[in-house]
């Protein structure tokens, strides 16, 4: 019986010592530097891993859609039903969409027809059964073969030249790679039109009736290789302001360069990131101020497209010496994008990060933490260097209040930690002053992530 | 000392157990699948268990009838009996009149074909749409009639019978994806497909509703002054004289695969919900029109909604579902349940 007594009392002791241990872990995530561990920290990583391996296979059946010949852009297989991105395709068939907010549905316009379509919103992009889509523009033949969904409308059937017979070339602006899809024809070196519009943050439209391509509705002359629209480099820039801007063509040669580390922490000191993601607008000022009152240098990956309509957003945030870094232009998930398209949703993000703000950090944060090895090789093709988080505020979900935010923050950082939070946010912004304080209490100091990079022995 | 101690020791240690390895969030609770007795159960596995069912219908009888992958299925002596007409059926409607109970089905070459379920043969209708797929077919619940609806690419239309199928008119050439008759003024009728229409005087003039909401179109048999259009996240609401009401949207993770009201009461509404880039979706169901959300996981947890429908008293919800089969879930035992997850629509 005494055996068993003790037995028990020791049982009782050890449990009582998990629990304090347990309560420690949860209370105060840095106690935990010494042994490597902190399970919120932890549990991000798994949900960027987890949530990347997810996408790849919901993404993995996926088919090149092309309208009349030309590639607009990429369905998939969910469950057995084919998507397909409703802009592009009704674009290119001359159709007007207008997405309405309040329903979340698209509206398209033709003449005097007009149709509202439920979509499947992924990261902004919307997406709609093929045969729904089939119904809705009256599209004369859909065949899917192989990979490939053709549509036909219409009797403007593009003939392509074959790209395989073509000499290739790599092609880069101001030192960033735009593509290795560059080609040699006829005596002159082409490259792909849409993608260089795309990589000046220019709208490209196909339209598939005509048979005409135009960059922000300048008709621009063309050939079409491999089911793309191809120009000259003379071409290109009748319709785009390239002034400034230095342009090459290399010999295409695979990249071989070693790949360099996705930063998702900083070095095991006392040291934090704040960083803001996405659009930059008026409700920047208010946050600039709040940092400003912390006395708190932070970095911004900002989406691309915000940019110039928020020149003077960004011109003050980098006076008031925050870095301004690299969200892509579109905030799509990179899954859905091709290697070319990534590029110019970089490159165009990039390039108006330096013409508005003077400079840009040399940082790319995937939106949604959405990447792969692949993308990483790309980021470093622009001159980035791609950057995750080690600690979620969860100021994403509008439901989370700044008291939520604040015992987050407190709650679980930890040394190196990257902490990643949003514009646009009120909770945020009033979350902020305590966080600092909480912090620097216990004897943390924040820096950007180009100074995070230099403590960890990086460029 | 002795024996009490020892107890109070071990409760002592599983306490402290328990509350050592209690989690932040705990995981979702998963209860088993609760077969109980014909009196006392929460979910039944009707049939087709690896098969999906793309519409199911039930009959004042209570039998069940399920469209399986282009062939019916009706219940007879607790068996499942399969029939179709020679082609794949694309929807169906069971019509109950005068004591018989006739299928109206649609087949996926656009004719319209009758089945008496006492009988045991198929009756093509005189009738001809485009030869594509019929998209819906319901009946006026004061007349009878039958309406016939279809959306292509080629065209479409809505048409009614007032014969019970044996004779048919065209009321418009609009393409048609969803109907709603009034169940007291068949004169009033809605049709929706790349936009929604209304008629006042049985189907001779058409006049748009301005609202984009165009997944679907319902009327409550018990409340019929409004009609109620859905879209993906939510749903709006009209009056007879096509004035927009009221807009309501949802907050829930996903698009709408099918939502279907209670009809016994107008606060109890069945949806499903599915979000196709990520894979995930299931069964939910609001007791207070809307207000609050019950994600009805269990059997229904990431499992595609394609049909929903109320048993006649209300009481059995029956779900067809993409690659699950067809379910029915007991209301009254879902009201007990108390492991289910609450979402609040957000104004």
């Amino acid at each position: 019986m005494k055996k068993t007594i003790i037995i028990l009392i020791i049982a009782t002791i050890a449990c009582a010592g998990f629990i304090t241990a347990l309560r420690f872990f949860n209370e105060a995530g840095e106690v935990l530097s010494g042994t490597r561990f902190n399970w919120y920290e932890s549990k991000t990583q798994n949900e960027i891993e987890n949530g990347n391996k997810f996408a790849q296979e919901r993404l993995s059946k996926k088919y090149h859609v092309f309208v009349n010949g030309i590639f607009v852009d990429i369905g998939y297989d969910w469950d057995g039903i084919i998507y397909v991105p409703i802009r592009t395709i009704s674009d290119s068939l001359n159709w007007i969409v207008n997405w309405v907010p309040d329903l979340g549905m698209i509206q398209l316009v033709k003449d005097n027809q007009e149709a509202f379509v439920d979509i499947v919103n992924f990261f902004g992009k919307g997406y709609v059964p093929l045969d729904r889509l089939e119904n809705l523009l009256s599209l004369d033949n859909v065949q899917i073969h192989g990979g490939n969904i053709e549509i036909h409308k219409g009797s403007g059937i593009k003939q392509s030249i074959d790209i395989r017979k073509l000499p290739r070339f790599s092609f880069y602006i101001n030192g960033m790679k735009m593509t290795d899809n560059a080609v040699g024809y006829q005596g002159e070196k082409l490259v792909p039109s849409r993608i260089f519009a795309l990589s000046f943050g220019k709208v490209f439209k196909y339209d598939a009736i005509e048979g005409h391509s135009y960059i922000n509705d300048s008709r621009i002359d063309a050939v079409f290789i491999g089911g793309s629209a191809y120009s000259t480099l003379d071409q290109l820039k009748e319709a785009v302001n390239t002034e400034g801007t230095s342009f090459q063509f290399r010999e295409f040669t695979p990249d071989t360069q070693p790949l360099r580390p996705v930063i998702d922490k900083g070095p095991e000191e006392k040291v934090v990131a704040l960083t803001f993601d996405d659009y930059i607008g008026d409700k920047v000022y208010p946050l600039l101020d709040v940092l400003d009152e912390c006395n708190v240098k932070a970095s911004f990956f900002i989406i691309g497209n915000s940019i110039e309509q928020n020149a003077g957003v960004l011109e003050e945030l980098t006076k008031r010496g925050h870095q301004a870094a690299n969200h892509t232009w579109d905030h799509y998930n990179n899954h859905t994008l091709t290697d070319d398209e990534i590029r110019a949703q970089l490159i165009s993000t990039r390039l108006f990060t330096e013409k508005y703000g003077g400079k840009s950090a040399l940082f790319f944060r995937p939106p949604g933490g959405y990447y792969n090895d692949n993308m990483v090789r790309i980021a470093q093709n622009v001159g980035l260097q791609t950057v995750l988080w080690s600690l979620n505020s969860t100021d994403a979900d509008p439901q989370n209040d700044a008291k939520h935010i604040r015992r987050v923050v407190t709650q679980w950082v930890h040394p190196g930690a990257i902490v990643t939070m949003h514009t646009g946010r009120d909770a945020t912004i009033e979350a902020l002053p305590g966080i600092v304080e909480n912090l620097r209490d216990r004897g943390y100091r924040f820096v950007t992530i180009s100074e995070m990079v230099k403590l960890k022995g990086g460029d | 000392m002795g024996k009490k101690m020892i107890f109070l020791l071990i409760g002592l240690v599983l306490t402290a157990s328990l509350a050592a390895c209690q989690p932040d969030n705990p995981p979702a609770d998963n209860p088993p699948v609760q077969h109980r007795d014909d009196t006392d159960w929460k979910w039944k596995l009707l049939g087709f268990k690896n098969s999906s069912v793309d519409k199911v219908q039930v009959i004042s009888d209570g039998r069940a009838f399920a469209l399986s992958e282009g062939k019916l299925y009706f219940q007879e002596e607790g068996k499942w009996k399969e029939t179709h007409p020679g082609v794949d059926i694309s929807t169906f409607y069971p019509l109950e009149k005068d004591g018989k109970t006739t299928i109206i089905a649609g087949g996926d070459n656009g004719k319209v074909y009758l089945y008496p379920v006492e009988g045991d043969s198929w009756n093509e209708a005189r009738f001809q749409a485009v030869p594509e797929p019929i998209d819906i077919i319901t009946v006026s619940l004061s007349t009878g009639e039958i309406y016939v609806g279809q959306s292509t690419k080629d065209g479409g239309g809505l048409w009614r019978s007032t014969g019970d199928g044996t004779d048919w008119k065209e009321l418009t050439d609009i393409t048609v994806r969803g109907i709603a008759v009034h169940p007291e003024d068949p004169e009033i009728i809605y049709i929706v497909d790349k936009l929604t229409y209304f008629s006042t005087d049985g189907g001779k003039n058409w006049t748009k509703v301005e609202t984009g909401a165009n997944y679907g179109v319902l009327i409550h048999p018990q409340y019929p002054d409004t009609a109620y259009l859905a879209y993906a996240q939510g749903m709006v609401s009209v009056s007879h004289d096509g004035t927009v009401v009221s807009q309501q949207q949802f907050y829930l993770p996903g698009g709408m695969t099918r939502l279907e009201f209670s009809p016994v009461s107008l606060n109890e509404w069945a949806l499903g919900i599915w979000d196709y880039p990520s894979g995930v979706g299931g069964l939910y169901y609001t007791f207070n029109g809307g207000g609050h959300w019950l994600e009805v996981e269990e059997e229904m947890k990431d499992t595609r909604i394609l049909d929903l429908c109320f048993s006649k008293d209300g009481k059995t919800l029956y779900i067809g579902t993409a690659g699950r089969g067809l379910w029915a879930l007991n209301i009254e035992e879902l009201k007990k349940d108390s492991k289910i997850t609450r979402y609040s629509a957000m104004e």
